[in-house]
């Protein structure tokens, strides 16, 4: 069976030497560390609030929410605003019961498009009900 | 506790936070529902409490969902009991359901016992009006859904521990490759 290590901007990968060695005269250990990586890489997908990966701006965020009232996040495109945020909503609503958490957008369109999309991408699997 | 005690409970309950938001409403001289309408503000909090939805008070109560929001983000501190005791008596309109749909199993068993040829709609409107008494039982509970996740689930640490042995063995590997031959 092949072994494909998927490529991961934060997880390292063992070197082609390392596969080798390990592939040559230990395939089990090889077997085990590939099940590890996807496994971790699968679970980061599928519950990224409970294990995803933080960006290092998103700890900046969660900084800044909690000594102030209110928190400007700036950002270029692609750069994990609205992700970051979205997991900041999820947190907030997961571990409080009381409260409410209102979510502001530019319109409807990128409420839905954009927002929402981000924050049911963050939300635990149990919670996805429809009603 | 039978139907009506949790009913007067849960209605009571539902008084006294009424009164207390009204009294610090009249404090702050703050226009509010509870102050003019309790009747509806009541009624609003009850549905919430037996977990009927927001869109569900639209459609079926003709409430507005501005004034649902309101009443909920007033009685936000409140809710939780609110729920606890909707959620009983939920539970018992669900089972007093369940023990109607086994009785009306029986009947229709009786009748194909004559020769009663069974339709579906026999059964359909009790197994609608079960499941979604269910749904409002769970959901005044707080239960969201009955998916639950059993794979195991690697975590960072438990990576990083499998590549550090993996090249502790890689480093094993590679001192059991050289070979020292001694030369005389």
């Amino acid at each position: 069976m092949e072994l494909v290590f998927t490529p991961h901007p934060l997880i390292e990968a063992p070197t082609d030497e390392e596969i080798l060695i390990l592939g040559q005269s230990d395939p089990s250990v090889l077997e085990e560390l590939h099940r590890a990586r996807e496994g971790l890489i699968r679970a980061s997908q599928e519950d990224p609030l409970r294990h995803g990966f933080d960006l290092d701006g998103w700890a900046r965020i969660r900084d800044g929410v909690r000594d102030y009232n209110e928190v400007l996040a700036l950002g270029g495109n692609r750069s994990g605003k609205t992700t970051g945020c979205a997991k900041l909503v999820m947190e907030a609503v997961t571990k409080n019961n009381d409260g409410h958490v209102v979510c502001f957008s530019q319109n409807a369109d990128t409420s839905i498009k954009v927002q929402q999309a981000a924050v049911w991408d963050m939300m635990p699997k149990e919670f996805k009900k429809k009603t | 506790m039978d139907n009506n005690k949790e009913k007067d409970a849960l209605m009571q309950s539902i008084s006294n936070a009424i009164v207390e938001i009204q009294r610090d409403k009249e404090v702050h001289k703050t226009k509010s529902l509870s102050r003019h309408n309790p009747e509806k503000v009541a009624k609003i909090l009850y549905l919430h409490a037996l977990g009927c939805s927001q869109t569900n008070m639209i459609r079926k109560h003709g409430i507005s969902r501005s004034t649902i929001v309101q009443v909920l983000v007033d009685y936000s501190d409140h809710t939780n009991s609110f729920r606890e005791l909707g959620g009983q008596l939920s539970a018992r309109s669900y089972v007093n359901l369940e023990s109607l749909e086994e009785d009306v199993i029986d009947g229709l068993r009786v009748k194909l016992d004559n020769g009663y040829e069974p339709e579906f709609k026999d059964l359909k409107e009790i197994s609608i009006a079960k499941a979604n008494s269910q749904r409002q039982a769970m959901t005044a509970r707080g239960e969201a859904s009955h998916v639950l996740d059993v794979k195991q689930v690697y975590t960072m640490d438990d990576f990083n521990d499998t590549l550090s042995a993996a090249r502790d063995r890689i480093q094993e590997l590679k001192q059991a490759d050289v070979i020292e031959v001694d030369e005389h």
